[in-house]
């Protein structure tokens, strides 16, 4: 598969090191590339591995093995210029999917969301900071009375709106968001995900959006990647991925999902995935144009 | 009277009776319970030993103020009237040397107070950077800083304190800060080092980290608002402690000399004067110590009190 240069992460594995013994392998050997402007869905059981991927992007977490590399920039480089060092911080923004822990109960909105402004010391004149603020809030629909409150007088959707709004702020080139409406009820979730859709359409940010609601993830997403157990098995875009998915995991995972008609969704078959238990080769073969699939044997 | 005694138990009227009763019943506590409640709860968590906090401000402010309440040189020496009992001209006395003994004790305080002021400080600046760095760090250098701390809290700090003052030469008030302060801040930095241990894993602190949030950021923002309250106890009883400790060694003649007054200075008199049976030398800076030791006691208290009660926010 051909990596572009915009973000590329290449054998990405890491391994979680419990005691001396034990270690959990929570990414094996995961490679793909995003594009400018694209956003690429990630989706997969809870488990497989997709928020260690999105920390290693972050550069929270140091791979194991493999590298992430942000427009040419080694994510987890270890002599990176200062400016070097500023542009990840600035460009590359990430959303949490607990909105209640992503930000700190003890501050007003006004600093949760002066924060990144003070830490890179922008919009330091009070009345461009206040004008600022509002036309962030503005961005995701809320208005500028919500500034003295904590979060925990704010509703699920209101938070994760001012997470998004923090995210905004440093008007990032790479948003990843980590399961972001997955605390959120399904007609809030709707909101957030055409939130996602109209800012994306509006700042042309590039965006990793990991979840593991297929639906929302069809409406929004260009090109689609299916993790398992620590393994990215199948990549491609959104459209053929629904309609003709390669890779049996896929095909379990896409069924899986309701059929609004109690007949039919009572008298279909669910197709169980089981995993091949002695795997000698794994490849990864392009199936279809952009389509790939890891072909286990 | 006889009435209700003749009424047996089955009556029909007996049914309405209970029904207004009950009632009544329902009404009054329902109408008790509302009013009560919340102003109780109110009461039980605000209370404050407003007494010690008044006692200690008049001390402080006394000692604040000494330049006021007792003008001149505190060490200036009657030599006319050594150890003289308190009478019109020296409220509280005089000391073996003709000093009186009531403008010492506001001096002195000061400069006891002082010494528990900047030794604590010290103490909970280092136990701070000290606790954030053991709780941030990787699990080895967590548990290499954790065991330092117990190595120091095993020796006797007062072991510690004597050989430091030794090392340091002759005391004056910073240097005795100094040394009280480097030997009282591992208790902190356990306490501070868990709660920053716990905030670590918090996204907020990991969204901070990514947006560049160095670590004097994150220390500032995130983990102090969230151990302060659980530290205030103990910076507290630091202050009690240190002023405690400064009087023990000037007792022991190891801490202040003599021509620098404190509550502990002050104290190291306390042999001849018992010889000579001038109970004023030792019983009036002995009982402003103690009064001053205590009301801390009490406010630290409060303070652990109020902090458990609160809910945490981690
Ligand atoms: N900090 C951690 N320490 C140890 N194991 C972890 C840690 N974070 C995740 N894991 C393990 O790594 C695997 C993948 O986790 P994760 O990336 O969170 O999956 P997902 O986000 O897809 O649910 C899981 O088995 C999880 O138990
Ligand atoms: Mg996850």
């Amino acid at each position: 598969m051909p990596y572009n240069d915009y973000v590329s992460v290449e054998h990405l594995s890491h391994r979680f090191r419990l005691t001396r013994k034990i270690a959990i392998d929570a990414v094996k050997d995961v490679s793909f590339s995003i594009d400018r402007g694209e956003i690429l869905g990630l989706v997969g059981e809870s488990g497989s591995g997709k928020s260690t991927v999105a920390r290693c992007v972050m550069g929270i977490l140091r791979p194991s093995g493999g590298r992430v590399t942000y427009d040419g920039i080694d994510v987890n480089g270890a002599r990176l210029s200062s400016e070097e060092k500023i542009r990840l911080q600035c460009e590359r923004q990430i959303i949490f999917q607990d909105s209640g822990s992503a930000l700190n109960p003890r501050m007003s909105v006004r600093r949760i969301l002066s924060e990144p402004l003070d830490i890179c010391g922008l919009a330091r004149d009070r009345g461009e900071r206040e004008a600022l603020l509002i036309q962030n809030l503005d961005f995701v629909g809320l208005d500028a009375g919500i500034l003295e409150s904590r979060p925990g007088e704010l509703s699920g959707g209101q938070r994760q709106r001012v997470s998004i709004a923090r995210a905004l702020l440093m008007k990032p080139k790479l948003i990843v968001a980590d399961e972001p409406i997955a605390s959120l009820d399904v007609s809030i979730q709707a909101q957030i995900v055409n939130l996602f859709k109209h800012l994306q359409a509006e700042h042309g940010f590039t965006f990793l959006f990991i979840a593991h609601d297929l639906a929302m993830v069809e409406f929004l997403c260009d090109r689609v990647g299916v993790m398992s157990k620590g393994r990215l098995v199948e990549l491609a875009p959104t459209r053929q991925l629904y309609d003709a998915p390669r890779h049996p995991y896929t095909r379990a995972l896409l069924s899986a999902v309701p059929i609004p008609d109690p007949r039919l969704e009572r008298s279909r078959e669910i197709p169980v995935y089981r995993a091949p238990e002695h795997v000698t080769r794994r490849e990864w073969t392009r199936v279809g144009f952009d389509h790939y699939v890891l072909m286990e044997r | 009277m006889s009435h209700e005694a003749v009424q047996p138990s089955g009556n029909p009227s007996m049914p309405t009776e209970d029904q207004l009763a009950g009632e009544l019943r329902f009404q009054v506590v329902g109408r008790l319970d509302v009013h009560d409640a919340p102003r109780a709860a109110a009461k039980r968590s605000a209370r404050l030993p407003w007494v010690s906090i008044a006692v200690l401000a008049l001390i402080a402010l006394g000692c604040l103020l000494a330049n006021v309440i007792a003008p001149g040189n505190a060490n200036y020496m009657d030599l006319a009237s050594p150890a003289k009992a308190p009478c019109a001209r020296y409220p509280f006395g005089t000391d073996m040397m003709g000093r009186s003994i009531f403008a010492m004790i506001w001096h002195g305080g000061r400069v006891s107070l002082l010494i528990g002021v900047l030794a604590t400080a010290l103490s909970t600046a280092i136990a701070v950077v000290y606790g954030t760095v053991s709780g941030v760090g990787p699990v080895w250098l967590d548990t290499l800083m954790m065991r330092v701390t117990e190595i120091f809290l095993s020796v006797p700090s007062l072991l510690i304190v004597i050989f430091l003052q030794a090392i340091l030469g002759p005391a004056n008030v910073v240097s005795i800060s100094i040394v009280l302060g480097v030997t009282s801040w591992p208790t902190i930095a356990k306490v501070v080092r868990t709660e920053v241990r716990q905030l670590r894993q918090s996204e907020y602190v990991v969204a901070s980290r990514c947006m560049g949030g160095g670590f004097m950021h994150v220390l500032v923002n995130h983990f102090a608002p969230n151990f302060l309250s659980s530290i205030m106890f103990m910076v507290v009883m630091n202050v009690r402690g240190a002023i405690a400790s400064e009087s023990t060694l000037s007792f022991m003649g190891l801490g202040l000399p003599l021509e620098i007054i404190s509550w502990g200075s002050m104290l190291s008199n306390a042999d001849r004067a018992l010889l000579t049976g001038a109970w004023w030398i030792i019983l009036i800076p002995g009982l402003f110590l103690v009064a001053t030791l205590v009301c801390m006691t009490n406010i630290g208290n409060a303070l652990r009190g109020k902090v458990n009660r609160g809910e945490r926010n981690l």
